[in-house]
């Protein structure tokens, strides 16, 4: 009971097909997943085996074709549009392995958008500066206090990455969502983007990180393998 | 909030926008442009016809009618009415004097009462010539004021004109002179612009005071008189002095129409009220012949509905032919649309065309501001995918690129308008400009190219050597030598081409002559002189247009656009 109570997502026979030329792909085939309050989780599977895939039904991104998620023992996809949105902007925090980042924003305002996209124009008005502020000291906490105007063409893989890790957090979410977070980048960048994650997870943050790397999985709490469409 | 700094991003950091923006201008400034010259050709020719033609027009045929000062003064008691002005229309010769034999044109002939006339019609703002104009022609005669022979044509021309000049406004002077019967030196004239074949119109569209020998000198105005009974009798002369020209605007008119006094005309065509003669005695038979007149010309008060002047006239003929049985059957009353539906329908037609053209055009700029927003979508596609993963909505995704959409508008309708302003109050001096100079400026840009481009060439090889060589040097110092070496080369060859034309003006001249694009010729068309103003009305409403056809065409890509599956969006390369 205790233990249910602290679960913050939950999924439950999560089924998910695609169609692709024609061919039905079914890509997860009922997958049961609790993650805990404040625990690392890492999810590791072949490239293609859907894990990506998963964690865009976590993040409320995408739409299962059958079953349900959880958070806080509410079903998100039974809300309306409007608070699936508030959900991924609110709750949610995702890192790329591609980074995503706004090609025409500074790293600084990458950071910030992604804190203005919920408020009204009229609060966002108020809390603008203290939103900035905020931005900068967390990229100044992930390093980057220097290139915080830098645009992201300008800026290293690592750097980007955490840049991205940053806007991710800027809401304080329940969730970190990390797709292959160090896939991108060579053995002592993503090393240290990994030390990042590890200082968060100190701090009590919730991750949930899919990958296809054993040595990157190790740093986790805890590993789930996604093979034939289910969690092993 | 986040959508408008967004749009403010996209704005400033990328060429699409640019291109959207660029679409937009071209398509509004080409919309403004054609309504503006088509629309201004049709607005000159009916604006043109509307100073020539009287609200409404009673007229007979050739031999005129009778009683036409009763007719007046009945037409001018008439609430209706304004003004209204006898007219007696003729045909015949004007002579004028040549070089070495007179030249002489058929041409028609109207006499009138300028006073009342001005009050029909805005005849005094079509003379043409002015006390300016007129006094080039005094400095160039004074050599000639102390002619010993008195009779000296120059001499007679010099004092006709000093003595206008010395009596004020020109163009009064001109109504004065034409509304006496008998003024010095000779009856008054005045023709049309283009009757004279010595007033030409160069390219600019101008005619030159300075070609035109006959102001001021006397010229011959030949008439064939019209008996009641419509039989022609001996033709009548009279020498007239050409007073001043008259510019409708309306070539045709222009080219064949002269006005004389009422008076004169009435008295040459033997219009005037006689004693009745027995054809067969030849004694007078002790009745009168009135007086007669071939049109009345009717003028409106400010506010009367055309029908009810023409209603209102006619009911003034009927009362009228009542009192005068002889007038039955000779008069008839037209308003201005009535005599002119041929004319006013094929502008109809006109306008009908330029809606047609403009609708095509329309659609042309709506699909291509349609596709640039798509292109633009595209090409943002992994940023919307990243939006919606940052919890942004599929309103607020719309939403991006419908404000992109009525930004990139204002801007461009804007930028259109301006484009559209310069280039059409500019147009008569851009078309003097490609018709005239094209050649020589043609000359000066090939010669800057040719001197420019192997220069910039060797700069651009220097620059990637010092590149190299001083990766860390100082790129903005390199760049303004460069470009002083540039501008000393440019202007080394602007001087050269100078010099080297100065000398060699039949070169020039062949420039020009040979490169030349003429879009209009000022001196044979119709009209002198290409429409140069944006009507307001236009800017009204193809502003706003332009507007919502950027909102509009960014309305599909916008829906496109959210409604794109984020997972989709996110792996778009």
């Amino acid at each position: 009971m205790a233990e249910a109570r602290s679960d913050i997502l939950r999924a439950t026979g999560l089924h998910k097909h695609y169609r692709l030329g024609g061919e039905d792909l079914h890509v997860l085939r009922g997958v049961d997943l609790a993650v805990r309050h404040g625990e690392w989780l890492a999810i590791l599977g072949a490239s293609g085996s859907g894990k990506s895939t998963l964690l865009h039904l976590l993040g409320g991104l995408d739409r299962p074709s059958r079953g349900e998620v959880q958070f806080t023992g509410q079903s998100i996809f039974a809300m309306s549009n409007g608070a699936l949105d508030r959900y991924r902007n609110q709750q949610v925090g995702f890192v790329f392995q591609f980074y995503h980042l706004l090609p025409e924003f500074s790293a600084l305002e990458n950071v910030v958008v992604s804190a203005a996209i919920t408020p009204s124009t009229l609060s966002w008005l108020r809390m603008r500066r203290q939103r900035r502020q905020e931005a900068a000291e967390l990229l100044a906490r992930l390093g980057l206090g220097e290139r915080l105007k830098h645009r992201p063409a300008k800026l290293s893989g690592g750097e980007r990455q955490r840049v991205a890790l940053a806007r991710a957090l800027i809401n304080q979410p329940a969730v970190l969502l990390a797709d292959e977070p160090t896939g991108n980048l060579d053995a002592q960048t993503g090393g240290q983007i990994l030390d990042l994650l590890r200082d968060l997870h100190r701090q009590g943050q919730t991750i949930v990180m899919v990958t296809h790397d054993e040595k990157v999985a190790v740093a986790a709490d805890r590993r789930l393998h996604l093979e034939a469409g289910r969690l092993v | 909030m986040y959508k408008l700094q967004i749009i403010l991003r996209y704005l400033r950091r990328r060429i699409m926008p640019l291109i959207a923006m660029l679409a937009v201008m071209l398509c509004t400034a080409m919309v403004l442009i054609v309504l503006s010259i088509m629309g201004g050709f049709l607005n000159m020719m009916t604006g043109a016809l509307q100073r020539l033609e009287a609200d409404v027009t009673v007229e007979a045929d050739i031999t005129g009618f009778p009683h036409y000062e009763a007719l007046l003064a009945d037409f001018q008691k008439l609430p209706e009415v304004a003004a209204a002005s006898p007219v007696i229309r003729s045909f015949g010769l004007v002579s004028l004097p040549g070089e070495t034999q007179r030249a002489t044109y058929p041409v028609e002939i109207l006499g009138v009462d300028p006073a009342s006339l001005n009050q029909v019609v805005p005849f005094e703002s079509t003379l043409f010539w002015h006390a300016s104009n007129i006094r080039q022609w005094v400095d160039l005669l004074q050599p000639f004021a102390d002619q010993e022979a008195p009779n000296d044509p120059q001499r007679l021309r010099y004092h006709t004109l000093k003595g206008w000049l010395d009596q004020g406004s020109f163009r009064q002077l001109t109504m004065a002179l034409l509304g006496s019967d008998m003024p010095k030196p000779a009856p008054a004239i005045v023709m049309g612009i283009e009757v004279n074949p010595q007033n030409i119109r160069d390219v600019y569209g101008h005619y030159d005071i300075l070609n035109n020998r006959t102001i001021g000198s006397p010229v011959t105005l030949t008439v064939l008189p019209i008996s009641e009974h419509g039989m022609p009798q001996d033709p009548e002369a009279r020498e007239v002095t050409v007073v001043n020209d008259f510019k409708s605007g309306l070539y045709e008119i222009d080219r064949n129409r002269v006005f004389v006094p009422f008076k004169l005309l009435q008295s040459m065509l033997k219009m005037t009220a006689a004693p009745q003669i027995n054809m067969d005695t030849g004694k007078p038979t002790g009745r009168t012949i009135a007086a007669r007149a071939s049109m009345i010309l009717v003028k409106g008060k400010a506010g009367v509905p055309l029908e009810q002047l023409h209603e209102a006239v006619r009911h003034s003929v009927r009362r009228a032919i009542a009192d005068y049985p002889d007038l039955n059957g000779r008069l008839s009353v037209s308003t201005w649309r009535e005599r002119h539906e041929k004319f006013l329908n094929a502008v109809a037609n006109e306008r009908n065309l330029v809606t047609f053209l403009f609708a095509v055009i329309s659609l042309v700029a709506f699909v291509m501001i349609a596709l640039v927003f798509y292109m633009i979508v595209l090409e943002k596609t992994r940023d919307i995918g990243v939006l919606r993963a940052l919890g942004a909505g599929q309103l607020g995704i719309a939403g991006i690129f419908l404000g992109y959409g009525l930004i990139i508008g204002i801007l461009g309708a804007l930028l259109g308008l301006a484009v559209a302003l310069a280039i059409v109050t500019n147009i008569n001096q851009i078309q003097t400009f490609l018709a005239t100079h094209l050649g020589v400026t043609t000359f000066y840009v090939g010669l800057e190219l040719a001197l420019g481009v192997p220069v910039a060439a060797v700069e651009a090889v220097v620059w990637w050597r010092l590149k190299r060589r001083y990766p860390d040097g100082r790129p903005g110092v390199w760049a303004a030598w460069m470009a002083g070496v540039l501008a000393v080369v440019g202007l080394i060859g602007l001087a050269g081409g100078f010099w080297y034309l100065h000398d060699h003006t039949s070169l020039a001249t062949w420039l020009d002559a040979t490169i030349s694009w003429e879009m209009w010729r000022p001196d044979v068309y119709y009209l002198d002189r290409i429409p140069s103003q944006v009507a307001p009305v236009d800017i009204a409403w193809v502003v706003p247009l332009s507007i919502v056809c950027s909102v509009l065409g960014s309305l599909i890509p916008a829906i496109m656009a959210a409604r794109l599956n984020p997972v989709e969006a996110l792996r778009y390369e």
